[in-house]
């Protein structure tokens, strides 16, 4: 209960300094969030140069949308950003064409992996042959089904959270995020199955 | 491949991040975009305010809340000194400050420390003013009313410092005449012809205790007093360095008190002195903080009352 208690005084304390214009606590919100939005944009719409330019714009955009509305519409700042990314990937969409989502693995990318010192020389080139196979395969899916997944087990957003972004309720995204992942994983073994007939 | 270890292999591409170099230079563009928009940084009261309605908010639950409650009631008494103590004298918590450093004089029963204490609080006061006037953005003459008051707060502070010092001198002055007159007996004259003078290790510790409270610092003046309670049961006072001119005239205090033979009276005597031109001294820097402040020199002036501070510690 009482971290529970902490982490909602944690998002009313930085909703309400940003309502003041704060400088810090925006750049604070920035410096946690950052991370998250690249992934999330970069794993919608494939292009890393695009995912970054997004970002940035989702940010000012916040920051900007902060000023002038109230935030009674997000329950956390966290949740504002994700829909303030949301309804720019919209805005890009429009004014580029949806196109067709090459596989990400056929990019060029600036991005790091960002692993951690302790994890063993095995353990990161599993982590990075994951990655790879998870750029190949997530742009194959439907795009709610691929929004699910990035924001449940990519980003690691929980249910409410997820609930309060998209506008649904907490059992459609249980039964979304099922749906999606079956989806995957039937890629997946369908892959599998046509590299084992190859060989 | 089961439903755990795809969630896994999907976990891991959370360890994926943009270039450091992008994160570098897309957050100091960021922060001059913001900045140009007009974000500002709050004041401590600001924060505190924002605080409490956050935590108001989140502990919806009545227990919570009242637990929250008594927490804060115990918390603000006892670190109400601690949460306020670096405000201003412009800010707004500034009274704040001030009150709960008198409940805190309140709290402490011994006289010498509860005066201490005063004195310590008066000097971070004076020293805050001084700042605050140093500052060229503040002290302006759109502000000059209120430049007024903190000048005035400034010689209250001061008057007060006199005062608290004068009063733990006094204290100690009569510290010593006691010590001196009732322990010092006859036993140094008994033993005058030899080479070392044996006061007895009690005496020594005594003495010992007195002198060092009395550590005088002055512009290249010390006056030291050393215990050499195992070699001998010597004890003397040794100049470490002389001479010097100050900004007031020269002042010499050349003194070499052999105790090899000395009197119990002159020991006294010495330590009376020692006390008077602690005195003197005080009241000169004391002195001297008032025309640093009143010809604006207030960094000078901090300085000053840092020793005041010191001399106290």
């Amino acid at each position: 209960m009482s971290s529970n208690v902490l982490k909602k005084f944690k998002d009313k304390q930085t909703l309400d300094r940003l309502k003041k214009k704060d400088q810090v606590a925006f750049t604070l919100a920035y410096d946690e969030n950052v991370a998250d939005i690249y992934r999330f944009v970069y794993f919608k719409i494939g292009n890393d140069e695009e995912a970054k330019d997004i970002t940035s714009e989702v940010f000012l955009k916040t920051w900007n949308h902060i000023q002038t509305n109230s935030l009674e519409d997000a329950k956390t700042l966290r949740a504002l950003f994700y829909k303030v990314a949301r309804n720019t990937i919209i805005d890009h969409y429009r004014e580029h064409g949806k196109g067709k989502i090459v596989s990400l693995e056929e990019q060029a990318a600036h991005f790091d992996i960002a692993l951690e010192e302790e994890k063993g020389v095995e353990e990161r080139l599993d982590i990075k042959q994951d990655i790879e196979l998870i750029k190949a395969k997530l742009p194959l899916l439907k795009e709610e089904y691929r929004e699910a997944i990035i924001m449940r087990f990519i980003n690691e957003l929980d249910l409410a959270e997820i609930a309060d972004i998209t506008g649904k309720s907490r059992g459609n995204i249980r039964i979304l995020i099922h749906r999606a992942l079956k989806a995957l994983k039937s890629l997946l073994d369908e892959d599998r199955e046509s590299q084992e007939k190859e060989v | 491949m089961n439903q755990k270890d795809l969630i896994t292999k999907l976990n891991n591409a959370k360890h994926l991040s943009p270039d450091k170099e992008w994160l570098t230079s897309n957050r100091a563009l960021f922060l001059t975009q913001i900045a140009n928009s007009g974000a500002n940084k709050l004041s401590v009261w600001q924060i505190f305010c924002i605080n409490f309605r956050s935590l108001a908010k989140a502990s919806s639950q009545p227990v919570f809340a009242s637990v929250i409650f008594l927490f804060v009631l115990l918390a603000s008494s006892v670190f109400s000194h601690q949460i306020f103590s670096e405000a201003k004298p412009n800010d707004t918590l500034y009274i704040a400050r001030v009150i709960s450093e008198k409940a805190k004089l309140n709290t402490v029963f011994d006289n010498t420390e509860r005066d201490k204490m005063a004195v310590k609080f008066a000097t971070r006061h004076a020293e805050d003013i001084s700042e605050l006037l140093a500052n060229p953005e503040f002290n302006t003459e759109e502000n000059k009313e209120e430049v007024d008051k903190l000048s005035d707060d400034f010689n209250k502070e001061i008057e007060t410092v006199k005062n608290k010092i004068a009063k733990l001198q006094s204290n100690e002055e009569e510290k010593k005449v006691d010590v001196g007159s009732d322990n010092y007996g006859n036993n140094n004259k008994e033993e005058k012809g030899e080479s070392e003078a044996t006061t007895s290790s009690s005496l020594e510790e005594e003495i010992i205790t007195i002198a060092s409270d009395n550590l005088i610092t002055e512009k290249g003046i010390q006056l030291e007093i050393k215990a050499e309670a195992e070699e001998s049961s010597l004890v003397t006072l040794e100049p470490t360095v002389a001479l010097e001119n100050t900004s007031t005239g020269a002042v010499k205090v050349e003194e070499e008190i052999d105790n090899q033979g000395s009197t119990t009276e002159e020991i006294a005597g010495a330590l009376l002195e020692e006390a008077e031109n602690d005195k003197k001294i005080d009241e000169k820097l004391i002195e001297e903080i008032k025309m640093l402040f009143q010809a604006k020199q207030y960094n000078e002036a901090i300085e000053k009352l840092y020793q005041i501070n010191n001399l106290i510690e």
